[in-house]
């Protein structure tokens, strides 16, 4: 069983200042870290890695991502690759997975590609489904557990309101990990040392058999970046054909407006208890008693 | 650079990355011996309180020239007050010095934030070729025969054998209590400060604190601002921010029931000091311990196999006029560096050889400098110069200055009524500008 | 041909997602800038009664594809029913959901149409002469930046689930209804799913919660609120609050509803003791049955409740509990005969692997 593990070098957010004005970030004042999704990818990879099995990682990213591929090997990972070209400018989703696509090829294709589903910087959460795409795999999204039996993989993603769905995958496939799963385990200390000046093989674009056309991809342009201001949501506008009392009322109660539901003003506790439990068979959220 | 340093023994270990252990790792990776620097925070300084006049500029000098030129520094101090504060009212005494070593090279301080600092300064040492490794928490001393022979780190097979440690663990240090060289701090001895950068624009600092160019200015302040707590506060100018704190004695903030961040909002809202901080935005806030009563701490600082500098030797002066530790740290840093440098040289590891540390931290000032103020902590944190003395300055001040139509009195007949309406006797007012007097004249 | 400007939606246990008419709603206001139709797709199976719905958020004309094989979400199933309608849609933009399922398709379709694609969307918009902007947050919120497409109209865009919020729907608007049956084969399908597994009441997220039980002032400290907790327990459901037991530490502070707190949108809404602010009630407004139970008769919370009870509820709650002790009880014991574990505990057993 052969895993490969995408990781992405990321801005921390909680150290990122932006100018109330421009929206720039504060580079000179950022810290960057593992892309918290992969951490936990990485985690599951060596949990799942049988004895003959392998872990490698793979990073597009500048020099600065060798320390975070470098943690992995710490961590536990057989193997670690950067892909970087000084040709390459803003990273792009597509050109990100063409390139990983690229350098999955360079060792032998793995059986199963773990990937976060989304980077905290401008990620997009695409990058599982286009680099399945470029392989001609299949992918499965917001996964909170998985587990192989005899080549298959189940895994459970997430719904609404908390519910899960399982799911079943042939191999190889790709997954795209929710943030949180697991925490990456500590390194032991001799590791730690031992991969602090361990060189992490770098593949340009010439290694990996690439040319700069082959990343002209059709992507929409950055024509500004903004501070932050939330979208108005849709809101419940009050109903103008009522009185000024009425419409102060609703909006008042945020557009919450009365229910004409039932009142039950009197009777005994018992008989209030009762009420409720009647209406909760009614509607359905409890079993009617046979 | 060494390839597979694990299970390998070191000449020197350094545990922690303040300015007291960076500087010790860069002149041991100097001389040419092996080099362990270990760090708990992610990143050296990640841990450390940020925002702070350095002092020590002509000391750095020595060891990287022009060192300004590539450290991330933010402005020189140029300018120094100090000021006495009642609850309404400020005194001030300015200090300016356009030239002269303040504003020119070698500087005689420089406002830094300790995030970057503290990560270029563990960077040279890491370029002159110390190994420097972060998220490294040590909980321990590993001991042979009664002798310090490294330290164990809180990870799996986290022991690591050095033939020196040099504990530069900061405040409370750790290491120095597990060897035995330091007692537990009483609270009185302990303060806790408060600290806050906020953002705001270069150029509204400059007007707003007449300052020209990129020159700096630092504040202290005496008085009622920590209302009954015994402390002080300070504000210093960064290049786009304002590093403020309120420091407060633990005792004192426990006895009073006080919050730290309650004074520090009580400081930013006095009218001397608001308008200096209007609009400024939030980016940090921390708080941290720091050794206050000098000389009377110092644990022992050297045991066989181990030297302790900086704020775990409690060379911080913490002393009223004066908020310098990163300057003794480092000198206390080079000192502990100099002498593991000279006991490897002879191989020999005992707290014997080690006790030249003494000697070197004379001839870099250390000692002389803490031996001379050795009476200012316990007088500065009194607490007739804490709260009676600044506010009776203040409103001194107000009265000579307030024009009511009622008589104006000369200065000494105010004085002595305002001494007479206070508690203070004739006695005790003597006794403490003889104190006043020997804490900081001779 | 009329321009038409493709939504595509998505449904979930039967029920369109709130995401999905979002992006109907997002798709009108565009068309109605381009002078185009908004036509809704829908795949999965016995999907008509959802078509109302769909028009009465804006669309005009509604493709359900449908074939039993997509009764349950597989992206590969997704993707060869969908191809094809949408090439012969020909929109001249393209928007859906940014959720899970569709990240597992759509960019797929983007490299292989070589089509600009865009997620995490705060707002989809037409600038100019009628060229595609867009709005999309970044660094987890931090910041915000602008993207344009100066060449055509043609992108595809994932809009944020929530951040636009939906309006009431028109129900006098129809779409034309249209069902497609595409020609699949299923057997390629390499990823399929199995079944869906209910929420676990004690650890889901409250704004996901199916069922949620509150305890306000009301509730007069800790003691009242550990009552409405084994109420919670008991029906199987989140516990929630107001700011004030928040803030007085008898409910963790993650738990508290409202404006300034969570926003939650369950099936079944119980308030004890709540008054019912303005702050409080726009956390609640997209529940579905509320009850609330308050001795105030003049509450706003009462008169918003689908069954308002005027009374003590440290009188009602401890009664209210052993009944429905009895009531659990009586169905346990109808039921003893089939001990069979349920589908959720099998679930559990087999899958567990993360701490
Ligand atoms: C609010 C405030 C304001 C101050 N202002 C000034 C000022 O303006 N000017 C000035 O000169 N001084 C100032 N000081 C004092 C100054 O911060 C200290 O004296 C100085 O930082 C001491 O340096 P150090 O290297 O000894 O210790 P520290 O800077 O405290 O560094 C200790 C390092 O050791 C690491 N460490 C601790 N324990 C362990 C462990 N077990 N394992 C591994 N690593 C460990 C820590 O993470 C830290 O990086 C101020 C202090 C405070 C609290
Ligand atoms: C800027 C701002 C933002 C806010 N944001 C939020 C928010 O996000 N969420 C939020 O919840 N609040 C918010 N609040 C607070 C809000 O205004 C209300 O104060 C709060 O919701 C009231 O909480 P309550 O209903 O628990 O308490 P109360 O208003 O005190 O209501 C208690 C209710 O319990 C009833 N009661 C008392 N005893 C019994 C009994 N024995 N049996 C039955 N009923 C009983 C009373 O009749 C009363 O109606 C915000 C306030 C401000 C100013
Ligand atoms: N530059 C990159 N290098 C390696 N993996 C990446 C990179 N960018 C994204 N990924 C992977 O793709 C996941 C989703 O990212 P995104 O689509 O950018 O939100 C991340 O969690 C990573 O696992």
């Amino acid at each position: 069983m052969r895993i490969a593990v995408c990781l992405k070098y990321v801005p921390d957010p909680s150290t990122i200042e932006v100018d109330p004005l421009t929206g720039m970030i504060d580079i000179g004042r950022v810290l960057y870290m593992m892309n918290p999704a992969d951490e936990s990818a990485l985690e599951l990879a060596l949990r799942l890695r049988p004895p003959d099995g392998t872990v490698t990682v793979f990073s597009v990213g500048p020099i600065e991502a060798d320390r975070l591929l470098q943690d992995a090997l710490a961590a536990g990972a057989d193997a670690a690759l950067r892909v970087w070209d000084d040709a390459l400018g803003s990273l792009k989703p597509i050109v990100t997975t063409t390139l990983l696509a690229a350098a999955l090829r360079v060792k032998a294709l793995p059986d199963l590609v773990l990937c976060g589903g989304h980077s905290v910087d401008r990620g997009s959460g695409t990058v599982p489904a286009l680099l399945a795409e470029h392989l001609d795999w299949p992918v499965v999204t917001d996964v909170t557990q998985f587990e192989i039996q005899s080549g298959r993989l189940r895994a459970r993603r997430r719904l609404a309101r908390g519910a899960r769905a399982e799911s079943e995958v042939t191999l190889p496939a790709i997954l795209g990990l929710e943030t949180g799963l697991v925490h990456l385990r500590q390194a032991s200390l001799p590791n730690l040392m031992r991969v602090k000046y361990t060189p992490i093989p770098l593949y340009g674009l010439e290694e990996l058999g690439l040319s700069p056309q082959d990343l002209h991809f059709p992507a929409m342009t950055l024509h500004e970046v903004m501070p932050p201001r939330p979208r108005a949501r849709m809101m419940f506008t009050p109903d103008v054909g009522g009185s000024v009392q009425e419409r102060v009322a609703q909006i008042m109660s945020a557009g919450v407006a009365g229910k004409a539901g039932k009142i039950l003003e009197s009777g005994t506790p018992e008989q209030q208890a009762d009420a409720i439990i009647a209406f909760l068979c009614q509607r359905g959220f409890l079993e009617q008693p046979t | 650079m060494t390839t597979h340093p694990a299970n390998q023994q070191f000449d020197v270990i350094v545990v922690g990355a303040g300015p007291a252990g960076s500087a010790a790792a860069l002149l041991v990776a100097r001389a040419g011996l092996k080099v362990l620097l270990l760090e708990r925070g992610e990143y050296p300084g990640a841990k450390n309180v940020s925002g702070a006049v350095f002092y020590g500029s002509a000391i750095l000098n020595e060891l990287i020239p022009n060192w300004w030129e590539q450290a991330p520094v933010e402005r020189p101090v140029c300018r120094r007050d100090i000021a006495f504060m009642s609850p309404t009212t400020a005194v001030a005494l300015d200090f300016r010095c356009a030239g002269a070593g303040f504003a020119t090279a070698p500087y005689n301080g420089f406002t830094v934030l300790r995030p970057k600092f503290d990560r270029w300064l563990a960077a040279q040492a890491e370029a002159a070729g110390a190994f420097v490794l972060t998220s490294a928490v040590v909980d321990d001393v590993l001991r042979e025969n009664g002798r310090i022979v490294g330290v164990r780190v809180r990870r799996e097979q986290g022991e690591i054998y050095g033939k020196v440690v040099i504990a530069c663990d900061g405040v409370n240090s750790f290491l120095a209590k597990k060897a035995g060289l330091q007692r537990e701090f009483h609270p009185h001895e302990l303060s806790l400060g408060v600290k806050e950068v906020l953002g705001l624009d270069p150029a509204i600092i400059q007007d707003r604190f007449h300052l020209t160019d990129n020159d700096g200015i630092a504040y202290e302040y005496l008085g009622a601002i920590t209302e009954d707590v015994h402390g002080g506060a300070f504000l210093y100018t960064n290049r786009d921010s304002l590093s403020l704190g309120v420091i407060g004695q633990v005792s004192s903030l426990v006895e009073r029931r006080k919050r730290p961040y309650e004074l520090l909002e009580r400081f930013k809202a006095h009218p001397a000091v608001a308008p200096l901080v209007r609009g400024g935005k939030l980016r940090e806030y921390s708080a941290h311990l720091i050794p206050e009563s000098g000389w009377a701490m110092k644990p022992k600082l050297y045991t066989d196999g181990m030297l302790v500098a900086g704020d775990a030797a409690g060379f911080c002066l913490a002393a009223g006029l004066y908020l310098e530790g990163m300057n003794y740290a480092m000198q206390s840093g080079l000192a502990a560096a100099e002498t593991a440098i000279l006991a490897c040289q002879k191989g020999n590891f005992s707290a014997r050889t080690l006790s030249v540390y003494q000697k070197n931290l004379k001839q870099r000032h250390v000692s002389t400098d803490f031996r001379a103020y050795r009476h200012a902590p316990s007088f500065v944190n009194g607490p007739r110069l804490q709260n009676l003395y600044p506010e009776m300055v203040a409103q001194g001040m107000e009265q000579i200055f307030r024009v009511d139509g009622a008589p104006k009195r000369k200065i000494l007949p105010l004085a002595y009524r305002m001494v007479r309406q206070s508690s203070i006797k004739p006695g005790q007012l003597l006794r403490d500008v003889y104190q006043v007097a020997r804490a900081y004249l001779w | 041909m009329d321009k038409c400007v493709v939504v595509i939606t998505e449904c979930e246990q039967g029920e369109l997602t709130l995401a999905s008419l979002e992006c109907v709603e997002e798709g009108r206001e565009i068309a109605d800038r381009l002078d185009a139709k908004v036509q809704a797709i829908l795949c999965g199976s016995a999907l008509e009664p959802l078509a109302g719905t769909l028009a009465a958020h804006g669309a005009d004309q509604v493709t359900l594809v449908e074939h039993e094989a997509l009764a349950q979400f597989s992206a590969d199933g997704w993707l060869q029913a969908l191809a094809p309608v949408l090439l012969q849609a020909d929109p001249v933009l393209l928007l859906a959901p940014d959720s899970g399922p569709i990240r597992a398709w759509l960019p797929r379709l983007a490299v292989r149409w070589r089509l600009p694609l865009v997620g995490c969307c705060m707002r989809i918009g037409i600038v100019g002469d009628g060229y595609p902007e867009v709005i999309r947050h970044t660094h987890g919120g931090a910041c915000q930046e602008r993207l344009i497409w100066p060449y055509a109209t043609l992108i595809c865009a994932m809009l944020t689930p929530g951040v636009r919020g939906v309006d009431a729907p028109r129900p006098g608007r129809t779409a034309k209804i249209s069902v497609v049956h595409p020609a699949l084969d299923p057997a390629s399908f390499r990823d399929r799913t199995l079944r869906t597994l209910p929420a676990d009441p004690r650890t889901v997220a409250l704004n996901e919660a199916e069922r949620i039980v509150s305890g306000g002032f009301g509730t007069g400290g800790p003691d009242g609120m550990a009552l409405v907790k084994q109420l919670a327990d008991h029906i199987g459901a989140a516990l929630g609050g107001t700011r004030v037991a928040a803030d007085r530490g008898w409910l963790a502070a993650e738990r508290f509803i409202g404006s300034t707190g969570q926003i939650v949108a369950p099936k079944l809404y119980m308030a004890f003791g709540v008054s019912g602010a303005g702050q409080h009630l726009s956390g609640i407004t997209g529940s579905e049955t509320v009850i609330a139970i308050n001795n105030d008769r003049t509450a706003p919370m009462l008169k918003r409740a689908d069954l308002g009870i005027v009374g003590d509820l440290h009188q009602i709650l401890p009664i209210l509990l052993d009944k429905l002790q009895a009531l659990t009880a009586v169905n346990v014991e109808n039921h003893s005969e089939s001990t069979a574990p349920t589908d959720a505990s099998v679930a559990h057993r087999t899958l567990e692997m993360m701490p």
